[in-house]
């Protein structure tokens, strides 16, 4: 199981963001604009990056940590995204080894195993 | 050239009335106005050379008289009893009469022609005997006495089967004799006159009263009605079966025309090089095209070329299905159209906590909450269906041409035949009920987002989101990988046998090698495959197939869409538009029995021989054969190319050959030789003419006919010395070889 971090900043000159950790070390970090439009083209990446994950392993979104004392309202939306992006991520992560395209074959039969 | 072969010249039995007898006078009166040019003299069981000498005489060179005898005979072996009895008449070539006459008189004895019966082994062997030629022809079926059918059969047991050609069978009209003649018998039928006073008579409509036979071709003498007869036994024209000849206008040369008479049969072009052989068959092709003929063409020049026309694969089909694959034609439109799925804005999210405590109402239709549900792929219900289609086919194949069921007893095959229904049901089920879920799905989000829409159109509110977009978004990526792998794998080579097709055209056979055939076979692309298989290059190809494996093995890259984009593009503009652009097709020369895939390539010599092979044996109305002979052994021009002509020939299909080989044109015994001779500059003379009549005729009828022996000797044979020395080299080599023997 891959964990995923998350973290909801507020910035100094107002702007907050859902960050996503990814990499061994967290160091890759995607922010998506919640205050911004071009919200979308930050969700891309992130699904991008997440697909990437899920083809290995199972992959579960951690709940948003507050830094910076973020909008209470964007807190609430956040948490709620996380628990549907979770739902869909575990679907997709099924769906996946029954096409038979997980990239870890020994895990994937481990998995089918556990079904 | 009408011809008489059953003429009465006296009254020598009881029977026959005394109008039968005929002065000289009066018989060259009556044959000249009746314009027969062959007649045999045929009395009943009386040869008398007297008479015919003066016959003879009286005629002159108008017509021929050839000195033959009515016999009474019978067969004491056949126990048939009085219906083994029949009238046979006897035609001697009249170089020969001495003979016919000496074996005559030892026949008859000292019987008169009234009380003659001979046995017919007994006349068959007086003439077949060395230094005899002659033709019998037996009374039949309405010429009465005739010979039954199973006497007929004896008859041709007594005869060596060499000499058969000799046996005729006369019936009395032209009708009848056209109908067995049809069936293979050799027919003719004569006058059998009773009264010289009507030879010549026409009724009131101006026809003939005396109905007599008209010879298919004109013959110089006995011994060229002989080769006639020896040829196909078809001598004289019936009302079937007509051969022609037909007038058709050729051109030698650029704006020379000439009119020849051809016959569906063999015909025989002959001439000195550049006399236009060659262009005459170029001008007959079209023309005989026009009339809706198929036509079977051999140019020995270009015989390579021929054969290498053989091998071209442009327009033939390439069909996925034939190789068991499907044409996916479906998933590269697919391809093509596919972009990922866009992620729901997360704006939607914050809009609808924003609003959330707006209206009391909807705060308690929690329904708005709702998210998505996951629909997932159509596959599961796809597969039962596939499967579902396999067991009806194969339901179908055993009550069907395969008949499976015939392996089984009654019982047996009742159990299979409940088991496969009781299969067929349950994947028909298993895909209901995976149609039903998945179909149940999609409605229900549907339903979902209508709900939504319409509760957020009655408040000042905003529903949840259905989804964030990624399961759709991996769905997307995941059907991306499915068709990119199923393109990948269909459009390659799997490594097994199934992965070709073959269709095998037999062409021929190649001495010391065996069968040869055109092999036809696809394949798809491999490391195997040359460049000339595919329309599109193979470069092009193996590019996309890469592609395609990348895509399938990358579906989470980033540089997903750029890539699927280039070998869309890619497909586009080379025409790719389905898979069956990745089936090569290639065509060889292949001995039987020999691997599959083993190549052979014919040398000229046997490329000619093939190509004529397959001419020949190509079901047309007419061959047009240009030199044949060209690189070809005289052996196998003798041994297999003369017995094809002459069987085209005699299945009254029309064969014209322009040769220089004699075997060809003499051999083929040919119903026309035209004859092309250069006279002098540009001037040149076309002739026709043929073996049997012996003569060449200039169809412009300026120059005085010539020898056709004459003329073919010397222009085939080299002259008559040269076929001379040859015939004597040839013979004091035999005689050393029987020395030698001895």
């Amino acid at each position: 199981m891959k964990i995923i971090k998350t973290s909801i900043i507020k910035f100094d000159d107002n702007n907050e963001v859902l960050r996503f950790y990814f990499g061994r070390d967290e160091d890759y970090q995607v922010d998506v604009r919640l205050t911004n439009e071009d919200g979308v083209e930050d969700l891309k990446t992130v699904f991008q990056l997440l697909l990437a994950e899920t083809l290995k392993d199972n992959v579960l979104v951690g709940k948003p940590q507050s830094e910076n004392n973020p909008t209470g309202l964007y807190v609430d939306v956040c948490n709620e995204y996380v628990l549907d992006l979770n739902r869909e991520l575990a679907s997709a992560r099924k769906q996946i080894i029954e096409e038979g395209l997980a990239e870890t074959s020994m895990q994937t039969t481990e998995e089918n195993k556990a079904e | 050239m009408f011809i008489d072969l059953h003429c009465h010249t006296r009254a020598t039995k009881k029977g026959d009335g005394a109008a039968r007898n005929v002065t000289p006078e009066k018989f060259s009166e009556a044959i000249q106005a009746r314009q027969v040019s062959i007649v045999g003299i045929t009395n009943h069981n009386l040869f008398d050379r007297a008479q015919y000498n003066q016959l003879v005489n009286e005629v002159g060179s108008y017509a021929q008289l050839w000195p033959g005898v009515e016999l009474d005979v019978h067969d004491s072996g056949n126990d048939e009893g009085p219906t083994a009895r029949w009238h046979m008449i006897v035609i001697s070539n009249p170089d020969r009469i001495d003979a016919f006459s000496e074996a005559l008189t030892s026949i008859l004895g000292n019987s008169l022609p009234n009380d003659f019966f001979g046995e017919v082994s007994d006349v068959l062997s007086a003439f077949l005997a060395e230094g005899q030629d002659v033709l019998f022809i037996s009374h039949c079926r309405k010429k009465s006495p005739y010979i039954s059918d199973t006497e007929i059969n004896r008859l041709e047991a007594m005869v060596p089967e060499g000499e058969r050609w000799r046996l005729f069978l006369e019936e009395k009209d032209l009708r009848t004799i056209g109908i067995w003649s049809y069936e293979g018998k050799h027919m003719v039928f004569g006058s059998d006159v009773k009264d010289w006073n009507n030879y010549a008579s026409k009724d009131s409509k101006g026809i003939w009263t005396t109905k007599l036979p008209e010879l298919r071709l004109k013959v110089d003498g006995f011994s060229q009605l002989a080769k006639l007869a020896q040829r196909d036994g078809r001598i004289v024209k019936t009302l079937l079966g007509d051969r022609g000849p037909n007038s058709f206008l050729v051109h030698p040369h650029k704006n020379v025309d000439v009119q020849i008479q051809l016959y569906d049969e063999v015909n025989v072009i002959f001439g000195g090089k550049g006399t236009g052989k060659t262009e005459i068959l170029n001008s007959l092709e079209p023309t005989l095209v026009n009339q809706g003929k198929r036509v079977s063409v051999y140019h020995g020049s270009a015989k390579a070329q021929q054969f290498d026309e053989l091998l071209l694969t442009d327009g033939i089909g390439r069909r996925a299905e034939d190789l068991g694959r499907e044409s996916c034609s479906e998933e590269i439109s697919e391809l093509a159209a596919w972009a990922d799925v866009q992620p729901t804005p997360i704006v939607g999210y914050i809009d609808w906590k924003r609003t959330e405590g707006n209206s009391g109402s909807k705060a308690r239709f929690r329904i708005t909450r709702g998210s998505n549900l996951p629909t997932g792929t159509p596959d599961e219900y796809q597969f039962h269906l596939h499967a579902a289609k396999v067991i009806t086919e194969f339901i179908e194949r055993c009550n069907g041409e395969d008949n499976f069921l015939q392996y089984l007893s009654k019982e047996d095959a009742q159990e299979l035949m409940h088991l496969l229904t009781a299969l067929l049901e349950g994947a028909k089920r298993k895909a209901r009920e995976a149609y039903i879920e998945y179909k149940a799905l999609l409605l229900t989000n549907l339903g979902l987002a209508s709900i939504k829409r319409l509760a957020d159109g009655k408040s000042d509110t905003k529903s949840k989101p259905g989804d964030t977009g990624f399961l759709r978004y991996a769905t997307g990526r995941v059907t991306l990988g499915n068709i990119s792998k199923k393109l990948y794998v269909q459009s390659g080579e799997k490594g097994d046998e199934t992965d070709c097709k073959y269709d095998f055209a037999p062409l021929g056979v190649i001495d010391d090698k065996g069968d040869m055939e055109i092999v036809t076979r696809w394949r798809y692309l491999s490391s195997k495959s040359r460049t000339k298989e595919f329309n599109v290059g193979i470069r092009d190809l193996n590019e996309i197939r890469a592609k395609w494996k990348t895509i399938s093995e990358n579906i989470g890259a980033s540089n997903i869409g750029s890539n699927v984009k280039a070998v869309s593009e890619k497909c586009k503009g080379l025409g790719v538009d389905d898979l069956t652009a990745f089936i090569g097709v290639w065509k060889y020369g292949h001995i039987v029995g020999t691997d599959n895939n083993s190549e052979y390539m014919p040398s000229d010599g046997e490329k000619g021989m093939l190509m004529l092979n397959k001419v020949l044996k190509t079901d047309a109305d007419a061959y047009l054969l240009d030199e044949p002979e060209a690189g070809m052994g005289n052996s196998y021009i003798e041994a297999s190319i003369r017995p094809m002509v002459s069987k085209r020939g005699k299945e009254r299909r029309m064969v014209v050959v322009a040769t220089h080989n004699a075997n060809l044109a003499v051999r083929t015994l040919p119903y026309a030789s035209i004859y092309r001779e250069h006279i002098s500059g540009d001037k040149y003379c076309t002739y026709e003419g043929n073996p049997f009549a012996n003569e060449l005729i200039d169809v412009e009828g300026v120059r005085p006919p010539i020898s056709w022996s004459a003329r073919s000797m010397e222009v085939l044979e080299g002259g008559a010395e040269a076929f001379g020395d040859r015939a004597s080299i040839y013979a004091a080599g035999k005689v050393e070889v029987e020395d030698e023997d001895n």
